[in-house]
């Protein structure tokens, strides 16, 4: 059975609320930890940035329903 | 750098420009037919993943993006996270479009209002609605394109000259190549600012003054640390602006005329949730990662910029200005595809939505003559306009995509509410409208929210109070007109064979 929608939305709900918990959460608002140089606020954000790609290749694979049209001999 | 080369530069690129408008991508049997002059004849993943990109980035990310990133720094790449938000929603919407446009033969988005609402009255505000917001985005890249070609020319080809050949060199394909051909000429304008784009971005990167990635942030702390810090409530990048940013410009852009119809130009459903697949990396990834490092990047050099949006042209003069010959090059071919796409749009809408629906027994031949007459006005208009702009197309220009996305109020009845009814669609569209023009112009941003945001709030509102008094939209006909997307076979008075 195909995984529904709203499994797809709340997954990119919660990317949404991540990428908005550093206006709120001062631990998401730092310089540190660096990552290669990097500082917290924007390797963070590239990390949210790619779980929302994995999403959405996801949800084209097994959740977005494309519609496709199946003609029969009936119809024609 | 002398003009003559400027000169040339344009001249190839302009001839270059036709060949693949009216040379490979002309096809005459699509042409033949209204639908094929405005949507094309079913277009395969790779030319519709690039005309999409091409047509939703204007000479925006050559000059704003990376302006926004020098003023506002890392919080900025809210950006990037609402493109892929509207990508997973693009996802999820265009291939019912797609099924519903297929079946039902809808060319404007207001044809698929209509058909579900079965409101003539609603289908004429969404065209005006529209309309109104497409012809400044027109204006806006005309006057980005002819003030490109002046800069390349240093100014010996005066900016109305500018405006005029680019303005016609866009008219000339769309005019007699329609949808096809733009959409040829966007995807190979697409990847040329794409890979240009990457090169600058590279090339400023690894400049001294910036000295790489590693560089480039620590130079960054020394020289204002704040930029790399989330907004707090009180800087102008705060959460409520973020917010209202955010849903405006995905929902906005995923309603825009050109957006929806190339959901319906797709050749099939698996296409585009395979190009969606991929388009929220290319918008992120592919184009807003190198906009940001030039943007950060623009702190680093001592340099003075008369706006923020210069950022990267005044960079790349500085620092290499052979380069800055490709950089003006593919800040036309940004605003080229992004006018090219409009005027398509813009034209079915003149014709589809007003000339078809007025004359009695419209033949398939006045719907895209009258087409085609549109391209040659909406060329002209744009162009005057551009010459002048006068405070209406700029307040406009403003409010474009939260225009855009108040259409989302009555299309959210078709696939989510079945108790929405034709007026509560009529009053929460205009309601959403007006309240958005108000809340930006008159009494701006209450409470710290733009109007787009209020606009959308207040449209829901109405929209649902109206609907709960008056009548819905019949049983037997939401289902007639949902049943593509119930059983996947297709109608029968749709095979010709």
């Amino acid at each position: 059975m195909k995984p529904s929608n709203k499994i797809a939305f709340t997954f990119m709900g919660i990317v949404w609320l991540l990428y908005l918990a550093p206006f709120f959460v001062p631990v998401l608002n730092q310089l540190e930890p660096r990552l290669f140089g990097l500082p917290f606020t924007v390797w963070f954000m590239w990390i949210v940035i790619v779980v929302s790609w994995v999403i959405a290749i996801w949800s084209s694979k097994k959740v977005w329903d494309p519609f496709e049209i199946e003609e029969s001999e009936d119809d024609v | 750098m002398s003009p003559v080369i400027g000169i040339f530069a344009i001249v190839i690129y302009s001839v270059i420009t036709l060949i693949i408008g009216l040379g490979v991508g002309f096809d005459k049997g699509t042409v033949s037919t209204s639908r094929g002059y405005f949507l094309g004849g079913g277009t395969q993943t790779f030319i519709l993943f690039f005309t999409t990109a091409a047509s939703c980035f204007s000479t925006w990310i050559f000059m704003g993006a990376p302006g926004a990133f020098y003023s506002n720094g890392v919080a900025w790449i809210a950006s990037a996270v609402w493109l892929i938000l509207m990508c997973f929603l693009m996802g999820y919407y265009s291939p019912r479009f797609w099924r519903l446009s297929k079946d039902h033969g809808h060319i404007t988005p207001a044809d698929m209002l209509d058909g579900y609402y079965q409101s003539k009255k609603l289908r004429y505000i969404v065209a005006a609605a529209q309309l109104a917001f497409t012809i400044p985005t027109l204006v806006a890249q005309n006057q980005g394109m002819g003030l490109a070609i002046s800069s390349l020319t240093g100014g010996t080809i005066p900016f109305w000259v500018g405006a005029l050949y680019a303005t016609f060199i866009v008219g000339l394909y769309v005019f007699l190549g329609g949808f096809r051909s733009q959409a040829w000429v966007d995807t190979v304008q697409g990847i040329a600012f794409l890979l240009i784009l990457w090169i600058t971005a590279i090339f400023i990167v690894i400049q001294p003054e910036v000295g790489g990635i590693r560089g480039l942030y620590a130079g960054l702390e020394a020289y204002n640390t704040k930029l790399l810090y989330w907004a707090t409530d009180n800087s102008y990048w705060n959460i409520k602006l973020c917010i209202g940013f955010m849903v405006m410009q995905f929902m906005g852009c995923l309603l825009s005329p050109m957006c929806w119809q190339r959901f319906y130009a797709a050749k099939n459903g698996r296409s585009l949730t395979k190009m969606f697949r991929w388009m929220g990396i290319l918008y992120s990834a592919g184009l807003m990662l190198p906009a940001m490092l030039i943007g950060l990047s623009g702190n680093l050099f001592n340099l003075e910029y008369s706006a923020p949006d210069q950022v990267l042209t005044t960079v790349v003069n500085s620092i290499a200005p052979f380069w800055g010959i490709f950089v003006t090059l593919a800040v036309l071919a940004a605003g080229m595809s992004t006018v090219s796409s409009n005027l398509i749009s813009a034209s079915s809408i003149v014709s589809v939505d007003f000339v078809q629906n007025m004359v009695r027994k419209p033949s398939d031949k006045l719907v895209k003559v009258t087409g085609k007459v549109a391209v040659a006005v909406l060329t002209v208009i744009s162009f005057a306009f551009a010459l002048k702009s006068t405070q209406g197309i700029v307040q406009l220009l403003n409010i474009a995509f939260a225009g855009y996305a108040m259409v989302y109020i009555p299309l959210f009845g078709i696939f989510h509410w079945k108790r929405a009814s034709t007026p509560g669609a009529l009053c929460g569209l205009v309601t959403g409208i007006v309240s958005t023009y108000c809340f930006t112009f008159v009494w701006p941003s209450p409470l710290g929210f733009i109007g787009g945001i209020w606009g959308f709030v207040l449209g829901f509102v109405v929209f649902v109070l109206v609907s709960l008094v008056t009548k819905p939209v019949s049983e037997e006909h939401r289902a007639e007109y949902l049943a593509p997307l119930k059983n996947n076979k297709v109608y029968t008075h749709t095979i010709i064979k």
